[in-house]
């Protein structure tokens, strides 16, 4: 079905595109480096690319883009072997110079655990479904309601703590 | 949705990403290459066509057993027919409990909760059954048991779902794939339910109306049922989602009326992906009277050459539109069904095609026509009486085979 396979081409190429900030966001989340989520992201869509006939839906495929990136994500961080946030000017280069009255939410919501980074990130900056959040973390709704509901919990403490205004 | 909620969302929106200058430009770049990359290898394949086209031919009949619709909705939305396939006691049943447990569309529903946490084995088998389940079509053999409260359940032991407290109770042994599969099922059907209830319900009417008098009255078929029964069609036979295509409707008077069809309603569906479905229906009787599938401006499904048969192909051939027809009437009970073709002195299909024919137990008789090569439905007709086929017996014997009595 040639036809078919260059749509498909055709049609994660866009995806990608469309996505590419939001891919970037979720990779930062969990590497907490700006080089390294860049590299991740690269990472996936050529492994994405390559296995793209294993798609059977191509309307699930952003999520499943996103569950290839959670997952490169992960396998980057056991490399690497290092998890601790990086504070560096380099790092916000929109924001720079920028802290506390105007700190940007990414900011904060980098700052809690990675199972609450991730659900955050996905539910409320890629707006995902939970159905589609278990789907691309592979753990059960309940699972994702729960995280979600103490991660609310952690990022207002934290909101608080911080005087944050936003 | 609360206020903090909100908050987060609205703060969300107006976050800035910490990308570097270049990352825009590496990752179009990428694309670009990825995207010449894909050029190059369809250059090759194309060179190497005519040795793949002797190997197609020699092995259409395995390429045809295993195809389910091998020309046209090659993306198969497993779940979506499978939620289709629910029936009317089904989908009421979980609307009902819906609407007794106050959850609505707009409502953030409370998570399920369970008696016990799932092993880890469990949530792994969990997770990998969800994957097949949306994309490779495995579907558990029974329903998970409901109740609307746990003491009406007669085997508390097994697992069960009790709407009142939208609790669902696990057994103490490690679940199996099917009760995991009971699982995953309902979830999604309950999730469908709340979704679809207004469509489905104009759907269910619909589908009543067509089943309980599927050849009305002349003038009976309005230009909206028209549409709203040729894109049933699709969406049981081909599993298309037909929100997603341009519609056109035409209003089309015979210049020769042939039997009671004086006028037809042209309904054609465009799809992205340059298939055309353009589906007759007599205005006078309701009833489909042809679905022409188009590639651009190619005829799909066009009587060729005669093709080999054999039992597993016609079987399968024969499987595949009961279930198509099921998933379209569900409450349909076929008491017999057969598949026929015109047999050539060398034991071939004449022109390629089958008649697939199904009766009901109210008396209704659906017929298919099959055309092999492109694995297309030129036409379905439902009648009250038993049809004589129009294949051309010139070329053989219309062999016969009865597949369920």
């Amino acid at each position: 079905m040639k036809g078919n396979e260059q749509c498909l081409n055709s049609y994660f190429i866009e995806t990608v595109s469309n996505n590419k900030t939001s891919m970037f966001r979720l990779a930062y989340s969990i590497v907490l480096n700006v080089e390294d989520a860049e590299d991740v992201v690269g990472e996936t869509i050529l492994k994405a690319f390559s296995h793209l006939e294993k798609l059977r839906n191509h309307k699930k495929m952003k999520a499943w883009i996103f569950q290839i990136l959670v997952n490169e994500s992960k396998s980057y961080l056991k490399k690497r072997s290092r998890i601790e946030l990086v504070e560096d000017s380099s790092l916000f280069i929109q924001n720079e110079g920028k802290k506390d009255t105007d700190s940007d939410l990414l900011e904060l919501v980098c700052q809690l655990d990675d199972s609450f980074r991730e659900v955050l990130i996905l539910y409320y900056f890629e707006e995902f479904s939970v159905k589609e959040i278990a789907k691309i973390l592979a753990i059960r709704e309940g699972t994702v309601k729960s995280r979600l509901s103490r991660a609310r919990e952690e990022l207002k403490k934290l909101m608080e703590s911080n005087h944050w205004k936003g | 949705m609360n206020k903090f909620d909100k908050e987060i969302r609205r703060l969300a929106k107006q976050s800035k990403c910490p990308t570097s200058k270049n990352y825009e430009i590496k990752i179009n770049n990428l694309l670009e290459d990825l995207g010449n990359k894909a050029s190059g290898q369809t250059t090759e394949k194309a060179a190497r066509r005519p040795f793949f086209k002797l190997g197609i031919v020699a092995c259409a009949l395995a390429v045809i057993c295993l195809v389910s619709v091998p020309v046209t909705a090659q993306i198969i939305d497993y779940v979506k027919q499978r939620m289709l396939s629910m029936s009317d006691n089904e989908f009421e049943e979980i609307a009902d409990s819906n609407d007794e447990n106050n959850i609505t569309r707009e409502h953030d529903t409370e998570a399920i909760t369970y008696s016990r946490e799932m092993t880890q084995q469990e949530e792994k088998r969990y997770s990998e059954l969800w994957d097949k389940y949306e994309n490779e079509g495995v579907f558990p053999e029974g329903k998970l048991q409901i109740v609307d409260k746990l003491e009406d359940s007669e085997n508390i032991d097994s697992l069960v779902y009790e709407t009142y407290n939208r609790k669902l109770f696990l057994p103490e042994k490690e679940l199996s794939d099917e009760e995991l599969l009971e699982i995953i099922d309902y979830n999604y059907k309950a999730d469908y339910v709340l979704q679809n209830s207004d469509e489905a319900k104009a759907l269910k009417e619909a589908r009543q109306k067509y089943l309980s008098d599927p050849y009305p009255n002349a003038t009976d078929l309005s230009e909206e049922e028209a549409a709203a029964k040729a894109a049933f069609y699709l969406e049981a036979m081909y599993g298309l989602d037909f929100t997603a295509m341009d519609k056109t409707i035409e209003f089309v008077e015979s210049e020769q009326p042939v039997s009671d069809n004086y006028a037809d309603w042209e309904v054609t569906f465009k799809g992205a992906d340059d298939f055309k479905y353009l589906i007759k229906l007599s205005q006078n009787t309701g009833q489909i009277s042809s679905v022409q599938v188009f590639k651009g401006e190619t005829f799909l499904g066009e009587p060729g050459e005669d093709a080999e048969i054999n039992e597993t192909l016609y079987t399968s051939v024969y499987e595949q539109t009961k279930e198509r027809l099921e998933n379209m009437y569900p409450s349909s009970e076929i008491t017999k069904g057969l598949i026929a073709y015109v047999k050539t002195e060398d034991n071939k299909a004449a022109y390629g095609v089958l008649d697939i024919q199904f009766f009901t137990k109210d008396g209704y008789c659906f017929y298919f026509q099959y055309v092999l090569k492109d694995g297309i439905y030129d036409f379905l007709f439902t009648f009250q009486h038993e049809y004589d086929s129009n294949l051309d017996s010139s070329k053989g014997d219309y062999l016969v085979i009865l597949m369920d009595e």
